[in-house]
């Protein structure tokens, strides 16, 4: 039924061999076959949660491997990359090399995600020396990655919470901090507007109360909305820099498996 | 003589056996072999068929222990909560029903109308519930689903109709389950007359919903002593202080942020007066805007009451719902 693209009913037919054994290494097979059938329908989600399901207990390295391994792979497609790098973590636990250098490209996307970028070079770098024979070839592999995972290409981290406590401070700073000048010229400007209209209410036309309230409730509510906007500026600064990054790493990575 | 015919008798009896059992060796030898169903596609294993086609005759053999497997295996399925997948093979099954028993097919189009009732999908699932017929016992199941249906519809009378179908022996587990059911609905339908007189069945001695029967006590009282504040006590209160009417209804953040509002306003157009005069434009201006706030907040206040009456009366209403569908839920899915 997989074969003739009916995933939904081989779905379907691999959970009616779940209910109906009680052989955990047969279950086991059945659930990683229904996972490939979700997958084929583009649900990840589902796929997860299905290999969320296996019980690890009395299971061959290799069937444990297979199923870790598409668990993680359905949690990293379904961007719970925290999943995906615990299940791996688990192969590097108790799985020998042989499985470990098998699953270390997939745990290095993973790893990336994570932003841990020194985890992920080791990884890459492993799987490299375990699959690559070649001096030549290994060599040349070796400095790509040593280039890519260099500190300096490593994205600059804006911390939210910095940039909002800069904007309490010193309102803009934080979108200074953040990398989005002209954001931070708005900030300011209507800041000063607000400012200047209580100076004028005060100083010029002297109605004191009226150049308060209009010129405070300015300033309010663009100094609180301004440190609002710092902290969000930070973390999409920080989303498309490590986006960027990830992507190439991400080509990286498959041109090497290739 | 006797002897003889008891020969004759023997003989015969022979005859008709050994006819019988060469009649059967006949049918079993003029089957098709070619055509019989492979061995995937045994019960359980249907291969090749879509869910729109019907299933040929020759796979439809022993077809009521099929059934009873793929019904196991539905309520297997909606165990583990996986709705998706139950639909999917309901689906073909109720394409196929036509060689289950007619409590196997009730039992189908109970399942499917169950699972749409679960999704929230209520108009669908009156629809397949009210086809389950009342022969068997889970017709009984489906009229009280139906009735639920129909509650969270608001359609409290169809509600009541469908329980009032039901032929249940007086005080057992069931009719007392229909007493919870009705006098829930004289609950959401304000009705306390009638919920007194229908709470006087409640026995508490089912575990099954004795926790919602006495539920269902205390809702009535919070119903029933609940006084609505006064629009015209929060109206003059707002209209002495902004925010305070809001606050007397029961609100407790919002009376803030119409302070907030209006008492700036009220300042800047006090300054206006005194500084330019009542007739100057300048009060007028800012005047006109502290009133529109003003008044705004008067009528807002005098409304709140309604609302926090409404919310209050929301909740409970949301937990009679709940209270009804869980003892369903208890009693029939065990």
């Amino acid at each position: 039924m997989a074969q003739e693209n009916k995933f939904e009913w081989a779905a379907l037919e691999y959970e009616r061999i779940c209910y109906s054994t009680f052989d955990n290494r047969i279950r086991t097979i059945a659930l990683n076959h229904k996972a490939n059938c979700q997958l084929s329908l583009y649900n990840p989600a589902a796929a997860k949660k299905t290999m969320l399901r296996i019980s690890y207990f009395g299971l061959s390295d290799s069937l444990v491997f297979t199923s870790r391994q598409k668990s993680a792979y359905a949690s990293y497609l379904d961007k719970d990359f925290e999943q995906a790098s615990s299940q791996l973590f688990l192969v590097d636990q108790f799985l020998n090399e042989e499985y470990q250098a098998e699953a270390a490209l997939l745990y290095a996307l993973a790893l990336n995600e994570l932003r841990e970028w020194d985890k992920a070079k080791e990884k890459m770098l492993f799987w490299v020396s375990k699959n690559v024979d070649k001096q030549q070839t290994r060599d040349s592999l070796l400095f790509e990655i040593e280039c890519a995972y260099n500190d300096d290409n490593f994205p600059k981290y804006r911390d939210p919470e910095r940039a909002s406590l800069w904007s309490t401070f010193i309102p803009g700073s934080g979108q200074l901090y953040s990398g989005y000048f002209w954001d931070a010229v708005f900030s300011v400007s209507m800041l000063s507007t607000g400012l200047g209209l209580a100076a004028i209410g005060i100083f010029v036309v002297k109605y004191y109360v009226a150049g308060i309230v209009i010129g405070y409730g300015l300033f309010q509510r663009f100094y609180m909305a301004g440190v609002k906007r710092a902290e969000y500026l930070a973390g999409k600064k920080n989303y498309l820099n490590e986006r960027k990054y990830n992507t190439q790493l991400r080509e990286l990575i498959l041109k090497i498996e290739d | 003589m006797i002897r003889y015919l008891i020969v004759v008798f023997s003989l015969s009896l022979s005859y008709f056996t050994l006819s019988a059992q060469h009649d059967f060796v006949d049918t079993i030898t003029s089957i098709d072999t070619d055509n019989l169903p492979l061995q995937s596609d045994s019960p359980g294993l249907i291969t090749n068929i879509d869910s729109t086609e019907t299933i040929p005759e020759k796979v439809q053999f022993d077809s009521l222990d099929y059934f009873s497997n793929e019904l196991s295996f539905v309520s297997y399925l909606i165990t583990n909560e996986q709705y998706k997948d139950a639909t999917f093979l309901l689906n073909r099954l109720d394409v196929q029903s036509k060689s289950a028993s007619l409590e196997q097919q009730d039992s189908i189009t109970y399942l499917r109308g169950w699972i749409y009732y679960f999704n929230r999908e209520f108009t669908d699932a009156i629809g397949v519930l009210s086809q389950v017929s009342t022969t068997y016992e889970i017709g009984l199941q489906a009229r009280f689903y139906e009735s639920i249906c129909y509650v969270y519809l608001e359609k409290f009378d169809k509600a009541k109709t469908r329980l009032s179908i039901i032929q249940l022996d007086t005080g057992s587990q069931l009719w007392e389950l229909r007493m919870l059911q009705y006098a829930s609905i004289s609950l959401l339908t304000r009705d306390y007359e009638e919920f007194d007189s229908l709470s006087a069945y409640f026995s508490n001695r089912y575990f099954e919903f004795s926790t919602e029967e006495k539920s269902m006590v205390t809702y009535h009282h919070e119903l029933s002593t609940y006084k609505r504040k006064s629009p015209w006590v929060a109206g003059f209160m707002s209209a002495l202080f902004p925010g305070i009417g809001k606050f007397y209804a029961g609100y407790r953040g919002t009376p803030l942020g119409t302070m907030y509002m209006t008492l700036p306003l009220a300042a800047v157009a006090v300054e206006a007066a005194l500084i330019a005069g009542l007739l100057s434009p300048q009060f007028l201006i800012l005047g006109g805007l502290f009133g529109i706030f003003y008044i705004g907040n008067i009528w807002g206040s005098a409304l709140s009451v309604y609302s926090m009456k409404r919310e209050i009366y929301d909740e409970i209403d949301r937990n009679i719902l709940f209270d009804m569908h869980i003892p369903l839920r208890r009693v029939f899915w065990q």
